[in-house]
């Protein structure tokens, strides 16, 4: 059944999610590699590979405090591959070069992994200190000058264009945090484990307008593990592999402020050309939502409805719940699940396409399901299959 | 930064045109004016000294295809700020470095 020349995710993993966690990181992320060993009846013995996002950043420990060269070292792995960077189409891009690397018959099984550690590290500056500078180099010497240094500030100028373009209101974009909420409820792992109400959202605090504080999601603590397996290694794996049927990705600029437009629509489109799956086909959608206007703009750009009509596709909810036609996020997305980082949207994709989302896992028999990460200057986008 | 072979604008300022790839490049005099391409009012205190609201604007400059300043909008109230305001560069000195704000035309 399987194709030699495909990639496929096999075990999937995932820690704790937390805030302020004291265990390490390293065994944050052994535990995801465990679980995902679990699931596919795999040896550490077996794996040949390693893929991360972004690398160890030294200076900015709990951004990503764990590197793929020092997983192989820590675990024994004998890599006959691996590779971590920040320099791609973001966060699952890494799986992106994972599924290109077992094709082309560099490795057969590939732990690709994101550990965060952001709540942790910003708990115990003695530990992960911030370098503190004078002046900015970079991109940031474009931005931080004036005060506009988070990611937030940035989206948002994106969602004030669908504000004043297209309409785009408070109370549809409240779909996403409520809807991610909802569904955290049902996650046992979920960060965020409390209801959220329609009034509670617009009664919010401003961060950047148009996004309140429940449009963006917290820092955590947490690591998620995918295994990528090579067509003609998934019968080693004792769990349903699940395709990747097809991967897209683009970088526009290298700013958020010199791209004319955001990085997930041409995404989008290039991944409708790579496959002969269509966006009716798709039982689950799971995309990014560290903003939630960021999982507006792709269910734009995947073609689920047409540009600017992301505000009323969303309205009321009822499409992207659980039940609904197009169910979202239903791990709870970044805003209420945590901020896993974009892999968090690649494992529930896989949770539901093999029936394994218990409290949560959608009705019938998903087959197709779509995830992406990042949306701005980068965006990833992959379609899973269980064909 | 402009390129002197095919006349396209380059910034973040680098010594190769992105355009044509050629090297003749230069600083270029651009007009101090333009429009409000996107905006977003911050009211999130990220640092202690920063005084909350404020208005963070990329702004599109006149005869500068395709080339974008994040900035401040100042010298109004944040909420009076709207994307296609006319906006105009006042620059504010700190130490050696000359930051372009922009205010509103009126």
């Amino acid at each position: 059944m399987a194709a030699a020349n495909e990639a496929y995710i096999t075990g999937v993993g995932q820690s704790q999610i937390g805030i302020r966690l004291t265990r390490h990181p390293l065994l944050l992320t052994l535990d995801a590699v465990r679980e995902a060993l679990d699931e596919a009846g795999l040896t550490i013995g077996q794996i040949d590979g390693v893929s991360t996002y972004p690398g160890r950043t030294p200076g900015y420990l709990g951004f990503s405090p764990v590197g793929a060269d020092e997983l192989v070292d820590a675990l024994g792995i004998r890599a006959t591959w691996y590779a971590g960077g920040g320099e791609i189409t973001s966060q699952l891009g890494a799986v992106v070069a994972a599924a290109a690397a077992v094709r082309a018959g560099q490795a057969r099984h590939v732990i690709c992994f994101r550990t965060v550690y952001e709540a942790a590290a910003m708990s115990r500056p003695e530990e992960y200190p911030v370098p503190r500078r004078d002046r900015v180099d970079g991109t940031s010497q474009w931005v931080a000058p004036f005060n506009a240094t988070s990611a937030v500030n940035w989206t948002a100028q994106y969602a004030m264009r669908h504000v004043k373009k297209y309409g785009l209101t408070r109370e549809q974009l409240a779909q996403i945090a409520l809807t991610d909420r909802a569904h955290a409820l049902l996650n046992p792992r979920a960060l965020v484990r409390e209801p959220l109400t329609m009034d509670e959202y617009m009664s919010a605090r401003m961060i950047s307008s148009p996004l309140c504080l429940y449009d963006c999601d917290r820092f955590s603590d947490a690591s998620t593990v995918l295994i990528v397996s090579a067509g003609d290694a998934v019968d080693e794996v004792s769990c349903k592999p699940v395709r990747i049927a097809a991967m897209a990705g683009t970088v526009e600029r290298l700013s958020w402020d010199q791209a004319e437009w955001m990085a997930c629509y041409p995404t989008g489109a290039d991944l409708w050309k790579r496959t002969d799956y269509k966006p009716s086909d798709v039982d689950t959608a799971q995309l990014y939502d560290g903003f939630s206007f960021q999982a507006v703009a792709w269910l734009e750009s995947l073609g689920f409805c047409d540009v600017g009509e992301g505000g009323r596709f969303i309205e009321g909810g009822k499409r992207i719940a659980l039940d609904g036609e197009l169910p979202l996020n239903t791990f709870g997305g970044q805003l209420g699940a945590g901020r896993l980082h974009g892999f968090g949207f690649a494992h529930e994709a896989v949770v539901q396409l093999r029936g394994l989302g218990g409290a949560r896992q959608i009705p019938g028999d998903p087959r197709v399901a779509v995830c992406a990460s990042g949306g701005g200057p980068l965006a990833t986008a992959l379609l899973l299959a269980r064909d | 930064m402009r390129c002197r072979d095919c006349q396209a604008f380059i910034h973040p300022p680098r010594p190769v045109c992105r355009s044509c790839l050629s090297e003749n490049v230069a600083p270029e005099v651009v007009a101090g004016t333009g429009v409000v391409d996107t905006f977003t009012v911050n009211h999130q205190k990220w640092h202690p000294a920063a005084e909350v609201p404020y208005v963070i604007a990329r702004v599109a400059l006149d005869g500068v295809p395709g080339v974008y300043l994040t900035t401040n909008i100042v010298g109004c109230p944040v909420d009076e700020v709207d994307i296609g305001d006319r906006v105009r560069v006042r620059f504010e000195q700190q130490d050696d470095v000359y930051l372009p704000l922009f205010e509103k035309v009126v």
